[in-house]
């Protein structure tokens, strides 16, 4: 590619994402009224809400995330990760689980922990089990199961128990299975240790910057397909299951993975649904923090979508059959 | 999606949330106990973002200098095509501050791993083998150097860097690469090409850039970073997607240069005519740009809230909610589940005393000591109509609008036909006794003693 005249040897102007943005403002400014008055359907309005409510309560557990997972990266080497946990995946996944009763964090702030947690060469299964145990049974949940079910104190150690074996047993399971080329090779490449403590800050900042923006915008597609169904699911159709057992379990499940619920705010609705037997409650509360759709896709934008297709309905059956044990023993 | 551009949504998105915790809307979406938290995120948003613009910034002002000169050079320079003579060529790793680039010259294959790089490491590594390859490369911006190793001693390089900017690109070091006269053939090199070599080829072309270290690093060029988007055919190697969109910028630190460029930003494709030859400037020195291109992407989606907090701002939940559920079997949370007398302690005396909807719904529902009764209470919610009656609702909501469910109750004898769905009114009522059955669905009816509208409360759930 000769060029030849000074003139064409100025840069070649593209339009770039920044003037994109810029159109899309401008637009979106000019056509406000034309939005606003598209939106005053009922069904819009009540979605419209429902998504910046979901937007609004996660995002700032997402931040939470994102700081801890740049701070893996940046402070905490893969040695010392390696010092702490066994050298075994199996033993070390317990540990995991443990790990994620004492760091409260809620679900979609555990997915980039840990995305980096297996970028700092942590075992999968290790961080899978993290990921799993952090958001279900942390006490802040555990609280929250409390308060909602005030005359079932067996309720809440019937969801810290179902909680923490879908962690071990997706953990274990993985270890014996899973393989590292699900995931995607971008989310797993390691970050080079830092050098010096002026690049360790920039390394945190930047990871967490990073990490904020691809999973956030994550976080907006699974809001809005929460909202969507929260709005379009009649909800009498799993509300009048009460003598069914089987049914009532195997909706209760399906439904935790569509309402996509903030973990510490599941028990409340579950404990709403009265009309339901206390088993298929149970398996609500344990399946939701576990997976759901926006959990789902947050997981294929962050750790690949091979690994989440393989790993989100493994976790959906491994809950389901936690949680009916655990009411079968506890309640 | 462009590094600045990213900003700029985190900016905005940390600004809405900001906006909603101070003036009060976040309540119509979530608890009141979330407003630090909101105020937080926002504030964390903000300071990365500034973080980053401030690291563009001092990047760009660093390399403003060099282009300038680099402009002047290139005023008289004309396009070059340059042969190399065993360019070396290898791009080992990036880490975050360093490309490095050797050259096995002759190796055949030429991976570019530039893309996938995650994070902010970028491992590109590309040989080139073929011995005539040509390869042009074209950036816009910043450009970058085309660097190519040809195995064989030639391959022919066309590099413009039309733009003045720093160039990039080259693997840095590149031992040695001639170009122009002193490769015998080829012309001079135009600006451009810089990057490890900066430009510094002059006439005669060669610019070596063995030690890579000139003053490379760091070119971010300034309007050219990001958006790498390449055309080229490059055979092969598989793992770039060429799909651009690296946010360029990047590394942090790359300043140190020392082995070559530390950053460049992006120069815009390059064609590659070549079979490959390619050279193929590294781009990926800037390591900076975490990658994945695939993910950068969903960052568009940020501007999904941003939107619906400035330009929509969705009001709280309301009669259509009710209405909703409305078929739905009782949601008195939790009372349910006992038989309840101890549950509720007396109401204190008073003629008229305030109570939640929610408490008011359960006790007719559940107290056995029927405390409600021939009590009048103040009751504080909105209207909806359902069938023929008239309903005082409200939303209670356990953390976010997502789980928020209805309570309410039915109106008698009030005439509700001037206050349509969703009109906020306090009224003052006495429960009709035994109504919250389960053939109402355990909504109670309460008999109205008086009734006035009221503005929405700041709060409009109960939790």
């Amino acid at each position: 590619m000769t060029v030849d005249a000074p003139a064409e040897i100025r840069p070649r102007r593209r339009i770039t994402s920044l003037e994109v943005l810029c159109v899309l403002f401008v637009v979106a400014l000019i056509g406000q009224s034309w939005l606003v008055s598209a939106l005053d359907t009922p069904a819009l309005r009540t979605g419209a809400t429902v998504f910046v409510a979901i937007c609004v309560q996660a995002l700032p557990f997402l931040v939470l995330g994102v700081l801890v997972s740049g701070a893996i990266a940046a402070f905490v080497s893969a040695d010392t990760l390696r010092k702490v946990l066994p050298r075994r995946a199996a033993l070390a996944v317990p540990v995991a689980g443990v790990a994620g009763v004492a760091l409260p964090n809620c679900e979609c702030a555990a997915v980039p922990v840990a995305r980096r947690l297996i970028q700092q060469d942590v075992a999968p299964s290790v961080a899978l089990t993290f990921l799993l145990a952090a958001p279900a049974v942390n006490p802040i949940v555990l609280v929250s199961t409390a308060v909602a079910f005030p005359g079932e104190p067996m309720m809440v150690v019937a969801r810290f128990a179902g909680s923490m074996a879908t962690a071990l047993v997706v953990g274990w399971l993985w270890a014996r299975f899973g393989r590292g080329e699900w995931f995607a090779s971008w989310a797993t490449r390691r970050v080079p240790a830092p050098r010096g403590a002026r690049s360790r800050w920039t390394m945190f900042v930047e990871t967490a910057r990073q990490d904020l923006v691809e999973a956030g915008g994550f976080l907006v597609v699974g809001g809005l397909t929460a909202a969507a169904l929260n709005v379009a699911l009649p909800r009498s159709w799993f509300d009048t299951l009460g003598d069914q057992l089987i049914l009532g379990i195997v909706v209760m499940a399906v439904l935790a993975v569509l309402l996509a619920l903030c973990s510490e705010a599941d028990a409340f609705v579950a404990a709403s649904l009265s009309a339901l037997p206390l088993l298929p409650r149970l398996v609500f509360l344990v399946v939701g923090p576990a997976i759901d759709i926006k959990l789902f896709v947050l997981q294929a934008g962050t750790l690949g979508r091979r690994f989440a297709l393989r790993f989100a309905p493994l976790t959906f059956i491994v809950a389901i059959v936690c949680a009916v044990l655990a009411g079968v023993v506890f309640l | 999606m462009r590094r600045e551009t990213q900003n700029i949504l985190l900016v905005l998105l940390g600004g809405a949330l900001l906006k909603i915790s101070f003036t009060g809307t976040y309540l119509r979406y979530v608890k009141p106990a979330h407003q630090w938290l909101l105020i937080f995120a926002g504030v964390v948003m903000l300071v990365l973002a500034a973080f980053a613009i401030a690291r563009d910034l001092r990047a760009h002002a660093a390399t403003a200098d060099t282009d300038l000169d680099e402009m002047v050079d290139a005023e008289a320079a004309e396009p070059v095509v340059a042969r190399t003579e065993a360019v070396p060529a290898r791009i080992a790793r990036t880490d975050l501050t360093h490309l490095t680039i050797t050259d096995p010259v002759d190796t055949g294959t030429v991976p570019v791993d530039a893309a996938r790089a995650g994070g902010s490491r970028s491992d590109v590594s590309l040989a080139g083998d073929a011995g005539d390859g040509v390869v042009a490369a074209e950036h816009s911006g910043t450009t970058v150097g085309g660097a190519v190793p040809g195995d064989g001693g030639h391959a022919d390089v066309d590099v413009v860097g039309p733009g003045g900017g720093p160039a990039a690109g080259a693997p840095a070091d590149l031992g040695h690469a001639r170009a122009g006269s002193a490769g015998g053939h080829g012309r001079p090199p135009v600006r451009g090409d810089h990057g490890g070599h900066n430009g510094n080829g002059g006439p005669d072309g060669e610019y070596s850039g063995s030690d890579g270290r000139g003053g490379r690093g760091e070119y971010s060029g300034s309007d050219g970073r990001g958006e790498y988007s390449d055309t080229g055919g490059r055979d092969g190697r598989g793992e770039y997607d060429g799909r651009g969109e690296y946010d360029g910028l990047g590394g942090l630190d790359g300043r140190d240069g020392n082995d070559g460029h530390g950053r460049h930003g992006g120069h815009d494709g390059h064609g590659h005519d070549g079979h490959d030859g390619h050279g193929h400037d590294g781009h990926d020195g800037h390591d900076g740009h975490d990658g994945h291109s695939h993910s950068t992407r969903s960052a568009w989606l940020l501007a999904l809230p941003v939107f619906a907090v400035f330009l929509v701002a969705p009001p709280a939940l309301g009669a259509d909610s009710v209405q909703r559920a409305a078929d739905t079997a009782p949601r008195v949370a939790a009372a349910s589940e006992f038989d309840g007398s101890s549950l509720y302690p007396p109401l204190p005396t008073g003629d008229v005393i305030a109570l939640q909807l929610t408490e008011f719904v359960e006790r007719a529902a559940w107290d056995s000591a029927d405390s409600l009764d021939d009590r009048r209470i103040r009751l504080t919610g909105f209207v909806v109509h359902e069938g023929d009656g008239g309903y005082l609702a409200r939303m209670a909501i356990g953390c976010c609008a997502a789980d928020a469910y209805p309570v309410k109750v039915r109106l008698d004898g009030a005439d509700l036909a001037g206050h349509p769905d969703d009109s906020w009114i306090e009224v003052v009522v006495e429960v009709v006794p035994d109504t919250a059955t389960k053939a109402t669905e355990y909504v109670p009816s309460a008999s109205v003693h008086a009734l006035r509208p009221v503005p929405e409360p700041k709060d409009p759930y109960e939790h």
